[in-house]
C-alpha cells in the first residue's frame, strides 16, 4: 500500500513516518508532502491507495482539502489527522466522506496501520457496491421490458425508462403512486388489489413467478395486451414486488394473423398441402383429407407420390427443377388417386414456398376436385349430342313418313289389283309392303326417340304396369333367368303412356336377357324417390322433386364406359346382325325425356347393369283400369293352339293371352318350325294362329301345307294390314279366318271361341 | 258426289292421297300450300279437307282456324308427319281447334280411307271374310 501524507508540520510528519515504520515497514510505503496543492499533483501521478490529510494546512483549512481530493479522486480512501482539541472538525470530515480520523500523538503504530488498512478496504467495498448498483441500474434502464417495483401497499417504488415509454408516465410521476391506478384497467383493479392482499396474508400468489398475459392500460386510457412476470422480494418483515412487463401487441397481432391464415387453409374447399423439396408431406388440410381420403395422420411425413396413380406418368424430375427455379406450375386437369383406389380429376397449382430471404424451402400444392364438374360437362356433352341426334332423327323421320306414305299406299293398291297369275309380281309387291311397314315402325321409334311422338298420357300405377306384363316378361327372358320384382307398396302415380311404358320395360328386359346368355337374375324394382337440389346440381337437366323410380338390374356381362356413353343413340347396338335394331334404348330415352324424366345407367364390365328410370311423381290416383283378374268364363277355352309368329314381342304377348284364357300353346318362331312340329309330334292341334307375312313362308302357304298333313285344323290369320286386302286377294284357304292386329285379349279370345265352338258363341 | 281437298307441300303425298281417294269414287282437288288450299275450299265448299299440319308459309293450324270461320261444315282431317319440334303440342292444338280427325303419317290406303269414312259418317266396308 502506498499512502500519501499531506502534513505541513515536519515533526508530525516524521512522527507518523516513524510510527508506521515501527510495525509495517514492508507493508506501507509513505509519500510525504506539506501542501495540498503538491499533494493533489502527486495524486495525479497515481499509484496512491490512500491519503492521510492534515486538516490544517497553509493552503487549505478544515474539510476544504478533503473535498478537493474527493473531487479529484473519488475512489480514494482519505483519513484525516487532527489535534485532540479539534475532534469536532474531524467528525465533520468523516460525515463529508472521510473514512476515519486519527488524533495526532494519540495513535500508536498498530492502531494507525489497522486504521489505514480498514479505510482502504472499506473504500474499495463501497466502490464495488456503487459500481454494481450503477450496472444494475443501467441494465434496468436499458431493459426492453418495463421493470416496475411496488411495495406491499402497491405503491410504485421503482419505474424504469422502458416503463416510462410503455405507459406514458415518467419515473418521477409514477414513483409513490398506487400502481393499479396507473396501469391496471379499471375493471381489473379489484382483482389486482385482492391478489396483493391475499399474498400478504397467506404468502401465496398463484400468478407469481411465471409469465401471465394481462391487459394493461396506458396513460391515455388505451389498453394493450401485456405479458407480465412478478417476483416478490422479501425485505425484512415486508415485501417488494418486482414486475417485468412486455408489450405483446405485435406478437398478438402476429398470432392472430397466423390463426387467420390457418383458418383460411383449414376451411378452404381446395386441398392445400405443403411438402419438402423431396416431396414429404408437411401439412395437410381438411379438404385434402376429404378430396384424397387420407386422414392427416396418415398423410403427414409420407411421400406426395402417394396420390399419383400407379399407371399415371408425370414428369417428376423436370417439374421439380422448374419449381426449384421459382416457377409455378398449373395443371388444368390431371389425375390423382384417392385412398379408396378411385381416380379423381383435379385442377392443381404447384408453387415453391419461399422464406423471407427468398430461399425455396418447400412446395405447396393446391388442388381442386373437378371430378363433379367433369362429370357434368360430360353429361352436358351427352345431352347435347342426344339433342342433336334427336333433331336429325326427327328430320329424317318426317321425310321418311312422306315417302313411306307413298310406298305403303301404292303397295296396298297394287296388291288389290294384281291377281295370282303372276306370283313374282305379287310376291315382290308383298315384300315391298312388308319393308314399308317395317320402315314405318322404325320411323315411329325414331320419332319417339326425338320426342316427337304423340303420347297417350294417363295417370298410371307403375306397379300395375309391371304386374300386367310380368307373365310376358317371364316368357321373354326364358327359363334360366329368374325374374325378381320388388315393388314399393306405397308407390306414387306417374303420368305416362301405358303402352310406351310397357314397351320401355320390355326393351329393358330383353336387353338384360341378352346380357345374360348363361342365365342370371333380372330384378325390377319400383320406388318413390326424391331427387333433391344436390342431385339436380350433379345431373344435367334434372329438376328436383318427387319421382317414381323404375330400376331394372341384371347380373350380366355389363358395359364399358364407351358403350355406356352411346347406348341411347339410335341404331347403336352391341348385338350382332339381326340381333336388334338399336332403337330400343333410344325409344326409352325419348319416352322418358318427353315425360320429364331421366335415366341413369350404372354398369361395369362383368358387374352387371342397372338402368334406373326416374319419372315425375304426381298426386292424382291412377286412372288405369285394372284388367279383369279373372277372364270372362264364356271366353275361356282349353284347346291346343299352334302359334306361329316371328316377331318376338307379339309372340310372347299372344302366348301370354292364350295361356291366360286356358289354352295350351305350342309356339313356333317360323313357318318351317311349325310344319316340322306338326309332322313330328303326335299331339293334337286344334287351331293354327299365324302371322300372314313371315320371312320363310306366307301365312296362307303355311296353312295350305299344314292342312295337307292335318286337315282338321282350324286356321286364324293375324295381320297388321287390312283384312280387305287379304280377303280380296283370295289368298286365304276356304274356312280360314282373319284377325286384325293389334288386338285386345278380349277380341282374340272372342274370335277363338267363335271359330272353335261356333254354336256356343253365337 | 263427295268432294275432298288435299293440301300437302309434298307432291308425292298429294298424288298418292288423290289416287287412293279417286279410286274409291271421291272427287279430289289438291293444293300445295295453305293459300291455294283455302281458295279451293272457299270456292268449292268440299265435304272434307285433308291437310298437312306442317307446311311452309301457312301451316295447318292457320288453315283450320280460317276454315272454321268460313267453311264450318267442311270436315277436317289434320295430317301429322312427325319430326318437328313442338309437334305433339301442335297435334293436340289442331284437335282442340276443331280438326275432326288426326291422321298420322305414314298413312296407307286403309288408314286414309278409315279416317275419311269416319269424318263423313260412311259405314266401313264389311270386314267379315267370305267364309
Amino acid at each position: 500500500m502506498r499512502i500519501l501524507l499531506i502534513e505541513d508540520n515536519a515533526a508530525d510528519a516524521r512522527l507518523i513516518k516513524e510510527t508506521l515504520a515501527e510495525r509495517s515497514a514492508s507493508e506501507i510505503d509513505l509519500d510525504w508532502t506539506d501542501r495540498l496543492s503538491t499533494g493533489l499533483l502527486r495524486l495525479r501521478e497515481g499509484r496512491i491507495d490512500g491519503v492521510l490529510l492534515d486538516l490544517s494546512l497553509p493552503d487549505s483549512q478544515g474539510t476544504e482539502g478533503l473535498e478537493k481530493i474527493q473531487a479529484q479522486a473519488p475512489d480514494l480512501a482519505v483519513l484525516v489527522l487532527t489535534h485532540l482539541d479539534d475532534e469536532g472538525t474531524a467528525i465533520h470530515a468523516v460525515r463529508k466522506g472521510a473514512q476515519d480520523y486519527l488524533i495526532k500523538g494519540e495513535t500508536d503504530s498498530g492502531t494507525l496501520t489497522r486504521a489505514i488498512r480498514y479505510a482502504i478496504e472499506r473504500k474499495r467495498a463501497e466502490k464495488a457496491i456503487r459500481d454494481s448498483e450503477t450496472r444494475l441500474r443501467a441494465i434496468i434502464d436499458s431493459a426492453l421490458d418495463a421493470v416496475i417495483s411496488i411495495d406491499a401497499q402497491g405503491r410504485v417504488v421503482d419505474w424504469n425508462g422502458r416503463a416510462e415509454v410503455m405507459f406514458g408516465w415518467t419515473s418521477s410521476e409514477a414513483v409513490g403512486e398506487t400502481l393499479a391506478e396507473l396501469i391496471v384497467p379499471p375493471q381489473q383493479r379489484d382483482a389486482h388489489t385482492r391478489g396483493l392482499r391475499h399474498f400478504m396474508e397467506t404468502g401465496q400468489g398463484p400468478i407469481l413467478h411465471r409469465r401471465i398475459e394481462v391487459t394493461a392500460m396506458r396513460r391515455d386510457g388505451s389498453e394493450f395486451p401485456a405479458e407480465l412476470s412478478i417476483s416478490p422480494i422479501k425485505q425484512g418483515n415486508t415485501y417488494l414486488f418486482n414486475a417485468f412487463v412486455a408489450d405483446i401487441s405485435e406478437r398478438k397481432q402476429a398470432e392472430k394473423t397466423l390463426v387467420r391464415l390457418a383458418a383460411i387453409v383449414e376451411s378452404s374447399d381446395d386441398a392445400i398441402i405443403s411438402t419438402t423439396l423431396n416431396g414429404i408431406v408437411k401439412s395437410w388440410n381438411n379438404s385434402a383429407e376429404r378430396i384424397f381420403g387420407y386422414p392427416e395422420v396418415n398423410a403427414l411425413e409420407q411421400s406426395i407420390h402417394l396420390l399419383i396413380p400407379p399407371d399415371h406418368v408425370e414428369p417428376g424430375r423436370e417439374t421439380l427443377d422448374r419449381l426449384k427455379a421459382g416457377e409455378c406450375i398449373h395443371y388444368e386437369e390431371t389425375i390423382r388417386g384417392r385412398k379408396d383406389g378411385k381416380d379423381i380429376s383435379v385442377a392443381m397449382a404447384i408453387s415453391p414456398i419461399k422464406d423471407r430471404d427468398g430461399t425455396i424451402t418447400g412446395i405447396s400444392k393446391i388442388a381442386r376436385d373437378v371430378t363433379e364438374q367433369k362429370n357434368l360437362e360430360e353429361q352436358l356433352r351427352q345431352s347435347q349430342k342426344m339433342e342433336g341426334i334427336g333433331q336429325l332423327a326427327g328430320g329424317i323421320a318426317h321425310d321418311f313418313n312422306n315417302m313411306l306414305t307413298v310406298i305403303n299406299s301404292y303397295s296396298d293398291m297394287v296388291l288389290g289389283e294384281v291377281g295370282f297369275g303372276n306370283p313374282f309380281i305379287r310376291n315382290g309387291v308383298e315384300q315391298i309392303r312388308e319393308a314399308g311397314h317395317r320402315a314405318a315402325s322404325l320411323t315411329r321409334q325414331l320419332l319417339t326417340f326425338s320426342r316427337r311422338q304423340v303420347l297417350d298420357i294417363k295417370v298410371l300405377d307403375l306397379n300395375e304396369v309391371v304386374s300386367n306384363i310380368a307373365k310376358l316378361l317371364r316368357r321373354l327372358i326364358g327359363e334360366n333367368i329368374s325374374l325378381i320384382f320388388c315393388p314399393d307398396p306405397a308407390l306414387g302415380s306417374l303420368r305416362g303412356d301405358p303402352g310406351q311404358l310397357e314397351q320401355i320395360i320390355m326393351n329393358l328386359a330383353v336387353n338384360a336377357r341378352d346380357a345374360m346368355p348363361h342365365g342370371g337374375s333380372l330384378t325390377i324394382e319400383t320406388k318413390n324417390v326424391e331427387l333433391d337440389a344436390t342431385y339436380a346440381r350433379l345431373h344435367v337437366a334434372v329438376q328436383p322433386g318427387p319421382y317414381v323410380m323404375l330400376a331394372v338390374s341384371d347380373t350380366g356381362c355389363g358395359m364399358d364406359a364407351e358403350t355406356q356413353s352411346r347406348i341411347f343413340e339410335p341404331f347403336f347396338t352391341t348385338k350382332g346382325p339381326g340381333g336388334g335394331t338399336g332403337l330400343g334404348l333410344a325409344t326409352l330415352y325419348g319416352i322418358v325425356k318427353q315425360s320429364g324424366g331421366n335415366i341413369w345407367v350404372d354398369s361395369a364390365v362383368g358387374k352387371g347393369t342397372t338402368i334406373k328410370v326416374f319419372l315425375p311423381r304426381v298426386k292424382e290416383k291412377s286412372q288405369q283400369v285394372m284388367p279383369a283378374s279373372v277372364p270372362d268364363e264364356a271366353l275361356r277355352g282349353s284347346e291346343t293352339i299352334l302359334l306361329v309368329e316371328d316377331e318376338e314381342l307379339v309372340r310372347a304377348l299372344t302366348e301370354a293371352i292364350l295361356e291366360r284364357y286356358g289354352y295350351t300353346v305350342i309356339t313356333a318362331l317360323s313357318a318351317s318350325d311349325a310344319l316340322r312340329f306338326a309332322k313330328q309330334s303326335a299331339d293334337s292341334i286344334d287351331l293354327l294362329l299365324t302371322d300372314t307375312i313371315m320371312p320363310d313362308m306366307s301365312g296362307p302357304d303355311l296353312a295350305r301345307q299344314l292342312l295337307a298333313i292335318r286337315p282338321d285344323i282350324k286356321i286364324l290369320h293375324m295381320s297388321g294390314y287390312t283384312d280387305k286386302m287379304i280377303t280380296h286377294t283370295a289368298a286365304m284357304e276356304p274356312g280360314a279366318f282373319f284377325l286384325q292386329k293389334p288386338f285386345t285379349p278380349q277380341v282374340l279370345s272372342k274370335r277363338l271361341r267363335e271359330i272353335l265352338h261356333p254354336t256356343a258363341s253365337r | 258426289m263427295i268432294r275432298i281437298v288435299v293440301i300437302d307441300d309434298e307432291p308425292l303425298v298429294r298424288s298418292t292421297a288423290s289416287t287412293i281417294l279417286t279410286r274409291e269414287g271421291f272427287t279430289v282437288e289438291t293444293a300445295e300450300d295453305g293459300e291455294g288450299g283455302l281458295a279451293l275450299v272457299h270456292a268449292n265448299q268440299p265435304d272434307a279437307v285433308i291437310t298437312d299440319i306442317f307446311m311452309p308459309k301457312m301451316d295447318g293450324i292457320e288453315i283450320i282456324m280460317q276454315m272454321k270461320r268460313r267453311s264450318p261444315s267442311t270436315k277436317i282431317i289434320a295430317v301429322t308427319g312427325g319430326g318437328q319440334a313442338g309437334m305433339t303440342e301442335i297435334a293436340s292444338a289442331a284437335k282442340h281447334l276443331g280438326a275432326d280427325h288426326i291422321l298420322h303419317k305414314p298413312f296407307n290406303q286403309a288408314s286414309l280411307l278409315a279416317s275419311v269414312n269416319a269424318v263423313l259418317g260412311i259405314p266401313p266396308a264389311t270386314r267379315q271374310p267370305d267364309a
